[in-house]
């Protein structure tokens, strides 16, 4: 049936590309029957594995098994609003990754390039990894809409935040510091006072699906 | 005696026409009042809004289709789709189309620097606010449940002040247009109030 050359080549050809691209749908989508289809607070995280632009995985399972906190923060390198979050969000990693939180940005925005991605966390001193979600599987999961939209999650793979840094934009000294809240409730172990915020930012620019 | 008579379009147009009393002056002032009939738009101020007072603009409007838009300086997409937005309120304004344009993250300094002068440029003709809730959250929540205040966000709101359309992913000209007609189709009679 394939016996000409280039209908073996062509048969190779098909295999080389479903050997790359299905790894790369393992990796972004690994729905865990017990996690709701969308995130919820109050219930398991939706589970996933991204990569940097450096080509290393970051899976949010393993960091069940190793019941550590894990802060995701969906940001942009063009935004504005996300922009003027830059030095917070790198005080926020100083922070809290010596109490033990693991902190993950992730960049979702179809517009935006790995290269632009990777130029942008290297030029702000982002001391955490900036994953790449392509076709903003991880980001409909989570209901991500907004640039930066924070998650929290505790040691047993639990939601227990979702939302704004604090609430200024635009600098200036914040009034209500909710993530730090939350992390330092989910940290010692207590109840997390606001457990959804919300607050303006730039919408994340999603991949048309059909 | 020597008399001019002034018109002063200042807040319109950003000028002043002057026109001397004269045999002719009549038909000077004539046109001229043709003049700023023709392109004179409402003057560019930006009045403070909160979920209280936006749900009572909402409401002074039944009879007409509401489209609230929420935008900044600080989102680029904003920015490059308002030029579409003031030709919907132009092209739609007539047939019962109302807008409620609100401005928000952008501070006082902002507004006046940047915020004002731009509307100036793009010169709509519907209402424009500034977000000034005491609780942002509260606001966002006011406009729709599900949102988390990422913008551009557009909301429809139908002749009876029920919101049937909530546009909040990002620009969807096509898919905002055809809403408007179809909540414009629904519309009993040509509206014959004024679009502000």
């Amino acid at each position: 049936m394939f016996s000409s050359p280039s209908s073996r080549r062509s048969v190779v050809s098909l295999f080389v590309a479903g050997s790359v691209w299905v790894p790369v749908w393992a990796l972004t989508t690994q729905p865990k029957s017990e996690a709701p289809a969308v995130a919820e607070i109050g219930k398991l995280a939706p589970a996933f594995t991204l990569t940097s632009p450096q080509g290393k995985s970051f899976s949010l399972a393993s960091d069940r098994s190793a019941k550590k906190v894990t802060l995701l923060m969906f940001i942009s390198a063009e935004c504005p609003v996300s922009n003027a979050y830059n030095e917070r969000m790198v005080k926020l990693a100083q922070d809290y990754t010596p109490k033990g939180v693991r902190v993950l940005g992730i960049n979702a925005n179809g517009t935006e390039s790995v290269e632009e991605i990777a130029k942008h966390a290297k030029a702000h001193g982002f001391p955490f990894p900036v994953l790449i979600d392509v076709g903003n599987v991880v980001a409909d999961r989570y209901d991500a809409q907004v640039t930066p939209h924070t998650y929290v999650i505790d040691g047993s793979g639990i939601l227990r935040y979702r939302g704004r840094i604090d609430d200024k934009q635009s600098g200036g000294p914040p009034t209500a510091q909710d993530l730090r809240n939350a992390l330092d409730a989910v940290l010692a172990g207590k109840t997390v006072p606001v457990t959804d915020t919300r607050a303006f930012g730039c919408g994340i620019k999603r991949m048309e699906k059909e | 005696m020597r008399s001019y008579l002034e018109l002063s379009a200042r807040q319109n147009l950003g000028y002043t026409i002057k026109i001397r009393h004269s045999r002719g002056g009549f038909a000077a002032f004539g046109a001229a009042l043709f003049l700023l009939s023709a392109t004179a738009v409402p003057a560019i101020t930006l009045k403070p809004i909160n979920e209280r007072s936006l749900k009572q603009e909402i409401a002074r409007r039944r009879g007409k289709v509401v489209l609230v838009n929420l935008w900044s300086k600080s989102c680029p997409p904003c920015i490059a789709s308002y030029p579409a937005l003031v030709k919907l309120g132009r092209k739609y304004g007539p047939q019962g189309l109302s807008v409620i344009s609100i401005n928000v993250i952008d501070d006082e300094k902002t507004r006046a620097a940047w915020t004002i002068p731009f509307l100036k440029q793009k010169r709509p003709t519907f209402a424009t606010f500034y977000e000034n809730s005491k609780d942002q959250e509260a606001f966002i929540r006011s406009l729709d449940p599900k949102w988390y205040g990422s913008l551009p966000a557009d909301f429809l709101y139908d002749a009876q002040g029920r919101r049937v359309v909530s546009f909040t992913k990002g620009v969807e000209q096509a898919k905002l247009e055809k809403a408007i007609q179809q909540q414009l189709a629904r519309l009993p009679g040509p509206s014959r109030r004024a679009s502000r």
